[in-house]
């Protein structure tokens, strides 16, 4: 069995945001504008945390490229009442969104922030709508979403290897962000197959789960070989 | 299924047109197969049917024309609308990476306030829709009036495109045209004149480098072409295999991913390289030869570690720290740019940057320097047409001239971009703007002529010379054109006919291929000879009509790693041609500080979200948060923790920023990463118009640079090194917080806790 998973090298992210552009591109995310950005209302589904250690003159920064962890053991999926959120045999946490009654309860309980509310019906003023994708839903008011790992483009991976009669190679499936990314710090793949590129990743010393003490079992592995990151026990 | 396997500085005229389309014809059955699992099904469903076209994906390759440096794309089109900009991995400059704004030109190409038709100013002082004709014709007889009061301000990037603007002015009798770019590219000319001889940008071996000195230049901010540079950064920095050193007052981006970051004063970028020269040439690591070739350039005796300690306000130790692991480093490599060539000494600041190289023989050898050498097709296409002038020199011209000047503007908006334009710019009896938008200029133009965006035309770009093998890239429009949106080379060579001027093409792309079937016989007739091209170029092509048409269904000529060189000066050792020494870098034209208690060094700079303002129009940019500051939509004025509490400025209070020509009011952030006594400021702010969601977003910095401060020896603006008072002014009413980004898995500053091994997800 599949499970789909992501690995993030932060030695090699340099916060650039290509990946977040090309997120909102891919998945049709809409912007909320400067008033309702300031009511915490953005709607991006990857985000880069920066961090500062240090004080001048000898600051350091880091930056840490932040998705839904597709948790194995998500604290999104028990809390919502209309099970609109659930985990599918491939291990995203996926997400139905003609179910969804916008309880947020799923963002209250998730630890990594990452989902985000439609307050509003989506705006994309003519021909903006031109350019949005038509292999993912725009999602109305009042529903909650988050990253998906482009499950579009994994969709598609799947029935280009179906028509070729042929299993799903690593590497078939690139996201938008590991796409985009200037320096090729993402990759993406299948964590049960141990000869992924994103297996060896997670098999890596400096390979660590986000938040791993909350047992998440997350389907995101970081790297970082910083001396600031928390030392393994 | 690239017909040159991936490789790089192969020729690429063995590539065919197909190779540049990918067709996933798997899509449509995507569709068809995608509902067969109950749970898939659930996940996405096209619901929103205006936009779930059945259509195929079609790839098609493309040139990003956010900036000028030539990255290639591919660009995902579904039943003739472009869906998806993504970097092609051949890329030449890029190599698969895209920057932000580089995604973004689908919301350029789509946006909703783009002008779409030809309009001129009536009699009641608006503009009005008129037909092509009529406007062509309008705009023509104000040129034909005053042919040699007339100015083209072209915002094209180098190349053909470049060309055409010369040969029109020429054409018309105008004067030579202004080159609207990046500000420190004629600084960095000059500055590369100086030490190496030429006057073209030099070209960094980055990737094959181990020990990258940046003196000032941001190349992940995007500086030339951040794509390219990151992925350059990344093969510096992999396994911890090189360093990165970064050298300026301000904590760029760049700064941000340097192992070390020297916060020097601002304007003393120079002191320090000159100072570290003098530690180089007293540890006795440094060749005969190399000493020879610096010296030359500097017969002066450097200053001194303490003098250089004390001119640049950081400690001696890292200093000392810094050439030492030069002096060991194999293949070491300074770059110079951005704020270190601002200031008024910018000149003499960015010449012992690259002096330098000099010294280390960084010049000319693999993971160095190189000379940014190209194709030459711009000149191809200008003919004998003068060479382009820098843009400080456009206030001069319209103040000359009585008011009876005619200013036509390409793809630039001065009136935003340029410090203290306004009054010049009432100089000019006609302005006629080539814009897709209603920027600043446009707004207040007689004459606007809608043009298309980079997706919409036909490409010709010689790019950025970021690996030192020349290029010249050409692709064919991705999208038909919105509306009656024109090429600009296609207006210019229309507005030359209608001027009773006509040029040879009867379009740009014709101009091109003139361009290409002329260096192609050139280059048979003698390979050696004046506008050849390398022989290597045109093997195998019978003749020049084989040559164009192989060359643009290929997607242009890429050069080879042999064609690279090294400038021409500091391979003569013997001193041949070199100056009597460089201009003293210790001088700093600082202007006069405003009166006030506290007098702060502003810091104007680019952010990857606005550039240099052109982003601002784009909501995905605005609503990016700023990778440093979190500030999304608007500006903000970044003071460091030091100065915050002395002038009791807490994060969101509105400070007022005080020049001596104006004053702006905006949001401080404060921050840890700010030089004390500095105050940084992005670009790009506050436009007049420039769509609906550009409009009187922040504000422009601009506004506190005067127009009478020049880098010596240039001519160039100064923006940096201008003195301003910083005050609070209050606590931010609700509409004036600054928009930060909320989220966080604690709200920045610390770094979260309880992180543990991964186990793979399978515990």
């Amino acid at each position: 069995m599949t499970r789909w998973g992501m690995a993030i090298d932060l030695d090699r992210c340099t916060g650039c945001e290509a990946c977040v552009v090309a997120c909102a591109a891919e998945n049709n995310i809409q912007t909320v504008g400067e008033e309702q950005a300031r009511e915490g209302r953005a709607m991006h589904w990857l985000r880069i945390e920066r961090y500062y250690e240090g004080e001048f003159p000898n600051v350091r920064t880091r930056f840490m490229p932040v998705l839904c962890q597709q948790c194995g053991a998500a604290p999104c999926e028990p809390v919502c009442p209309v099970y609109a959120t659930y985990r599918n045999p491939e291990g995203l946490n996926a997400m139905v969104y003609s179910r969804c009654i916008g309880t947020r309860f799923c963002a209250n309980n998730c630890p990594y922030t990452v989902r985000v509310f439609n307050w509003f019906d989506a705006e994309f003023p003519a021909p903006l709508d031109s350019q949005l994708n038509p292999d993912v839903s725009v999602r109305p008011g009042g529903v909650m979403e988050k990253c998906t790992f482009c499950v579009q483009r994994i969709q598609a991976g799947k029935d280009e290897a179906a028509q070729e009669e042929r299993d799903v190679a690593d590497g078939d499936i690139r996201t938008a962000c590991q796409q985009s990314c200037p320096t090729k710090a993402i990759t993406f793949g299948d964590l049960e197959d141990p000869d992924s590129e994103v297996s060896k990743w997670a098999e890596s010393p400096r390979a660590f789960s986000l938040l791993g003490d909350l047992d998440t079992r997350p389907g995101v592995v970081y790297l970082s070989g910083s001396e600031w990151r928390e030392p393994a026990e | 299924m690239s017909g040159n396997d991936g490789k790089r500085g192969e020729p690429r005229v063995t590539i065919g047109r197909r190779d540049f389309f990918k067709v996933y014809a798997a899509a449509g059955v995507a569709v068809l197969q995608g509902c067969r699992r109950r749970d898939e099904e659930w996940i996405e469903s096209p619901v929103r049917r205006s936009t779930a076209l059945p259509g195929a994906s079609v790839w098609r390759r493309s040139i990003c024309g956010q900036c000028g440096a030539g990255c290639e794309i591919e660009v995902r089109t579904v039943d003739r609308l472009a869906k998806k900009i993504e970097g092609l991995p051949e890329g030449f400059v890029n190599a698969g990476g895209v920057c932000a704004l580089g995604h973004s030109a689908l919301q350029e190409l789509y946006h909703p306030d783009r002008v779409t038709e030809p309009m001129r100013r009536g009699a009641s002082g608006e503009l009005e829709p008129v037909s092509w004709e009529e406007a062509l014709e309008s705009a023509a007889t104000a040129i034909a009036a005053a042919p040699d009061a007339t100015t083209v301000v072209a915002g094209a990037p180098p190349g053909p495109l470049l060309g055409l603007w010369r040969r029109f002015a020429a054409s018309v009798g105008a004067q030579a045209p202004v080159h609207w770019q990046p500000a420190d590219v004629v600084v960095e000319r000059e500055a590369a004149r100086l030490a190496f001889g030429e006057a073209t940008r030099p070209a960094y071996d980055m990737a094959r480098s181990d020990y990258v000195l940046s003196i000032g230049a941001p190349f992940l901010d995007g500086w030339r072409s951040a794509a390219h540079f990151a992925g350059a950064w990344a093969e510096l920095t992999a396994d911890r295999r090189g360093k990165l050193v970064q050298v300026e007052a301000r904590h760029s981006l760049t700064a941000a991913n340097a192992d070390d970051w020297l916060p020097v004063r601002p304007g003393s970028e120079g002191f320090l390289a000159r100072g570290v020269a003098g530690l180089l040439l007293g540890s006795g690591t440094v060749g005969e030869a190399e000493r020879a070739a610096y010296e030359t350039l500097y017969p002066e005796a450097p200053p001194d570690l303490a003098a250089t300690a004390e001119r640049c306000g950081i400690d001696a130790n890292r200093i000392e720290r810094l050439a030492a692991e030069l002096s060991r480093a194999e293949r070491p490599l300074v770059m110079v740019g951005g704020s270190a060539l601002d200031g008024g000494n910018g000149v003499a600041a960015g010449a012992a940057g690259l002096a330098l190289n000099a010294l280390l023989g960084a010049v000319g050898r693999e993971g160095g320097v190189f000379a940014g050498v190209d194709f030459g097709f711009e000149d191809r296409v200008a003919g004998d047409a003068e060479a382009t002038v820098p843009p400080a020199t456009l206030s001069d011209r319209l103040d000359g001239a009585g008011g009876s000047n005619v200013l036509v503007v390409s793809e630039a908006d001065p009136l935003h971009g340029m410090p203290g334009f306004e009054a010049a710019f009432k100089g000019a009896s006609t302005v006629i703007a080539l814009s897709a938008f209603f920027d600043d200029t446009t707004l207040q133009a007689d004459l606007v002529l809608p043009i298309q965006t980079d997706l919409e035309r036909f490409q010709a770009v010689e790019p950025d010379p970021v690996r030192g093998i020349p290029a010249l890239l050409i692709a064919s429009p991705t999208v038909a054109p919105r509306s009656e949106a024109r090429h600009p080379g296609d207006v210019a060579l229309a507005l030359a006919a209608a001027a009773g001027s006509a040029l040879p093409w009867p379009g740009f792309q014709e101009a091109v291929e003139a361009s290409l079937s002329d260096a192609f016989t050139a280059t048979r007739a003698d390979a050696e000879g004046a506008g050849a091209l390398p022989a290597l170029l045109i093997t195998g092509a019978l003749n020049a009509r084989q040559f164009v048409r192989r060359t643009t269904d290929a997607g242009g000529l890429v050069g080879t790693a042999e064609m690279r060189r090294a400038p021409v000066r500091p391979a003569q050792v013997d001193g041949e041609g070199a100056p009597a020494g460089l201009p003293d870098p210790a001088s700093m034209a600082a202007s006069a500080a405003p009166a006030g208690v506290e007098s702060f060094t502003l810091i104007p700079f680019e952010s990857v979200k606005l550039g240099d303002g052109r982003g601002a129009n784009r909501p995905w940019l605005q609503e990016l948060p700023d990778p440093l500051s979190t500030v999304m939509w608007g500006s903000w004025a970044e003071v460091a923790t030091e100065d915050a509490d002395r002038l009791g400025i807490h994060g969101g209070d509105i400070v007022r920023l005080t020049g001596t020509a104006a004053e702006i009011d905006l949001p401080a952030i404060v921050l840890p990463t700010v030089r004390p006594g500095c105050v940084g400021v992005p670009v790009g702010g506050g436009h007049a118009d420039y769509g609906r969601y550009a409009r009187g977003r922040g504000v422009n910095v601009n506004a506190l640079l005067s127009t009478d401060r020049h880098v010596a020896g240039v001519g160039a603006f100064a923006r940096g090194g201008v003195r301003v008072r910083v005050e609070r002014l209050r606590r931010p009413r609700r509409s004036e917080r600054p928009v930060i980004y909320g989220r966080g898995l604690r709200q920045a500053e610390e770094i979260p806790v309880g992180w543990a091994p991964h186990d793979g997800g399978k515990a």
